[in-house]
C-alpha cells in the first residue's frame, strides 16, 4: 500500500516525493417521502420515493438531493444543466475563452506575411490592437495581472507594423502621383 | 483573485496553473482558445514532486543546434577557415549551454492528482520555489480536507449509576 514520503518508482526506479490525502467522500442526504397527496410532501420527478427539496430554476421540475445541481447560485435539474452547459450559457461553467494575445499576434503575423495584399495589413494591425485591448479589459475585470506584459508587447508590435504599412502605402502613393 | 504557481509546456501546448481560494485553476492555451479546468482541494488524492531530464527537449536542442551550425559546418568543410568555426561556435553555443544546463539542473515537477483531473507545474531553475509551492499546497489541501471531514463521534458516555434508594421510613 502506498504511503507518504520519499518513494521510488517501481517501473523506472526514479525517486519522488509523495504526499497522500484521503478526501472525504461526498455524501448526499436523501429524505424518503413520508406520504403523498394534498397537503403532503412533494415527490421528486425522477425518484418518486424521495422527497423533493428544490425546484429547477429553468423548468420548474421538483428534485431530490440526488438530482439537484447547484451552479452559480442557481439550482438545476440534470437535463437542464446538461442543456445549458452544451449551449455555453451557464455562467458558472464557462470554462473557455478566447486567447486574445494569440489572436493579436496572428493579426500581426498576417500583416507581415500578406503585406503584398495592402488591404489586409491596413486593417489587420487594427484588429490585432482591438483583440489585445479586449484581452486587457478582460484581465482587468478579473483582477488578473498575469500575461499583461505580453498583451502590451503584441499591441506595440501591431502599432509598429501598422506604422510601417502606412509608410509603405504613403510612399507607393507618392511614387504613383509623381 | 488568483496566484500564478507555475506552468507546464509540452508538444500539446502550454498549461498555466493558478491557485484560487479552494482549488487550482489550470489554463490550457491551445491555439486561439483558452480552456480552464479546476482541481478542487477537497478532491485531491495525492501530490508528488520529482525531477526529470526531458529527453525530447534534449533531442530538440541537438537538432536545432545542428541546424543552426550547418552553414558554419559547410564553410569549414569547403574552406576550413576560422570564420566557419567562429560561426559554428556563435550559432551553436546557446543550444550547447541550454543542453548542459538541462543535464545538470534537470526540471522539478509538482503534480497534483485529483479524482478526475490533475495539474502539473515544472520549474527548471527555481528549485526553492518548487519546494515552497509543494509545501504550501500540502498545507492548504490538508486544511481544506480537514474542514470537510466529518466530526469525530462523541465518546460513549458510561452508564449512569442507579439512583440511591430512599431511606426506609422510620
Amino acid at each position: 500500500m502506498l504511503q507518504s514520503g520519499h518513494r521510488s518508482c517501481t517501473s523506472c526506479s526514479h525517486p519522488y516525493e509523495l504526499t497522500l490525502f484521503h478526501p472525504p467522500e461526498p455524501r448526499v442526504a436523501v429524505v424518503e417521502l413520508a406520504g403523498t397527496g394534498p397537503g403532503e410532501e412533494l415527490p421528486c420527478a425522477q425518484h418518486a420515493r424521495n422527497r423533493a427539496e428544490a425546484a429547477c430554476a429553468r423548468c420548474g421540475q421538483f428534485m431530490c438531493g440526488l438530482c439537484r445541481i447547484d451552479s452559480g447560485g442557481m439550482i438545476y435539474c440534470p437535463a437542464c444543466f446538461e442543456r445549458l452547459s452544451a449551449e455555453g450559457t451557464l455562467p458558472g461553467v464557462t470554462n473557455q475563452t478566447w486567447n486574445w494575445r494569440s489572436l493579436g499576434a496572428l493579426c500581426a503575423l498576417s500583416c507581415v506575411l500578406l503585406f503584398w495584399t495592402i488591404l489586409l495589413p491596413a486593417v489587420g494591425w487594427i484588429a490585432g490592437i482591438v483583440f489585445c485591448v479586449k484581452g486587457l479589459s478582460e484581465k482587468k475585470s478579473k483582477g488578473d495581472s498575469e500575461g499583461i506584459a505580453g498583451l502590451y508587447l503584441v499591441i506595440l508590435l501591431n502599432l509598429l507594423l501598422g506604422g510601417f504599412g502606412l509608410l509603405m502605402v504613403t510612399s507607393m502613393l507618392g511614387g504613383l502621383l509623381k | 483573485m488568483r496566484t500564478y504557481l507555475g506552468s507546464d509546456i509540452d508538444a500539446g501546448g502550454r498549461r498555466k496553473v493558478f491557485r484560487i481560494e479552494d482549488a487550482l485553476e489550470v489554463e490550457d492555451a491551445a491555439y486561439l482558445r483558452i480552456e480552464r479546468t479546476r482541481v478542487y482541494f477537497d478532491d485531491i488524492l495525492a501530490v508528488t514532486q520529482h525531477r526529470f531530464l526531458g529527453i525530447g527537449y534534449l533531442v530538440m536542442l541537438v537538432l536545432l543546434g545542428g541546424l543552426f551550425c550547418l552553414p558554419g559546418f559547410i564553410v569549414v568543410a569547403m574552406d576550413d577557415s576560422v570564420g566557419g568555426w567562429v560561426a559554428m561556435l556563435i550559432m551553436g553555443s546557446p543550444f550547447a549551454l541550454a543542453f548542459i544546463l538541462r543535464i545538470f539542473l534537470r526540471v522539478d515537477a509538482i503534480t497534483v492528482h485529483g479524482r478526475r483531473t490533475s495539474a502539473r507545474m515544472c520549474y527548471s531553475f527555481r528549485k526553492a520555489r518548487a519546494r515552497e509551492v509543494y509545501r504550501d499546497l500540502v498545507l492548504r489541501i490538508t486544511e481544506a480536507q480537514r474542514k470537510l471531514a466529518p466530526p469525530p463521534p462523541a465518546a460513549e458516555q458510561p452508564p449512569s449509576p442507579p439512583p440511591p434508594e430512599p431511606p426506609p421510613a422510620s
